[in-house]
């Protein structure tokens, strides 16, 4: 159970993010920006980079979400 | 010297955002919400949680401009904030305050540091939930700048005479206006 009350159903950053909009927009654009937005690496490479760093520090929510969107990508 | 070619001049994480303009916005945005949006918390308060995990993390530029700020909202109370990266226990803050920078200490060490226990002892203090999830994400969004600012090996002044100004700029104007990443003098 989280430490603070979350919506049932949400996993990981998802129900923080319902929790609390006003911090989850400018977090979402963050990410966005960084994972999306135009750029000479990838998505896939830059997903592949945020899916390792958070296997490094154990997080399991954002290591397999993050895996899944490069695969997604297609790790190009 | 910095490991990227940033403008001379520009301290901190200033220099890296000058050639990143599109995530420099949303980072810029996301400073502004945490810290200065609407908020129970105060924003002494949150730059006090800000410049204390960033003095955990040992980041000269981001303890010294967030400390700055913090004490430009409590009237130039410099010698509080030394207090409380020193020993935040022994400092006149609030006991809330105490329990939120315990909890923010942890975050810095790992997210799965912070414990039942530690949470327990924020809401005794009268944390709501809000609170605690606005000091978990304030701590974890400042270990990403710390990590930013010195990822890149960026010039950080290390008098903190230097910061008076960025702090009153931060603290009075925020962290969205344009012109806040103006060159400054060196030392």
């Amino acid at each position: 159970m989280a430490h603070i009350p979350t919506p049932d159903g949400l996993p990981g950053i998802r129900g923080l993010f319902a929790f609390r909009p006003d911090t989850a927009l400018p977090l979402n654009e963050l990410v966005d920006v960084l994972l999306c937005g135009p750029n000479s690496l990838t998505p896939g490479e830059r997903e592949l980079i945020a899916t390792y760093v958070s296997a490094q520090n154990d997080c399991y929510y954002c290591q397999t979400i993050h895996g899944d969107c490069g695969s997604a990508s297609g790790w190009r | 010297m910095a490991h990227i070619q940033v403008p001379e001049g520009l301290p901190g994480i200033l220099g890296p955002m000058a050639i990143s303009p599109e995530s420099t916005q949303a980072l810029r945005v996301l400073a502004d919400v945490l810290l200065r949006g609407p908020n129970s918390l105060t924003p002494a308060e949150r730059e006090i949680i800000a410049a204390y995990v960033s003095s955990r993390n040992d980041c000269c530029f981001c303890q010294l401009s967030h400390g700055a700020a913090a004490a430009e909202h409590l009237n130039g109370n410099y010698e509080l904030i030394d207090q409380i990266k020193l020993d935040y226990n022994a400092a006149e803050i609030s006991d809330k305050l105490k329990t939120l920078l315990t909890i923010a200490g942890k975050v810095q060490k790992g997210g799965k540091q912070v414990t039942t226990e530690d949470v327990a002892r924020a809401r005794q203090q009268g944390a709501t939930d809000k609170e605690i999830h606005d000091t978990v994400l304030i701590a974890a969004a400042f270990c990403m700048f710390n990590r930013y600012v010195d990822g890149l090996g960026t010039w950080q002044p290390t008098d903190p005479e230097m910061y008076r100004d960025m702090g009153k700029t931060m603290a009075h104007v925020g962290y969205v206006k344009p012109d806040w990443d103006k060159p400054v003098e060196a030392a």
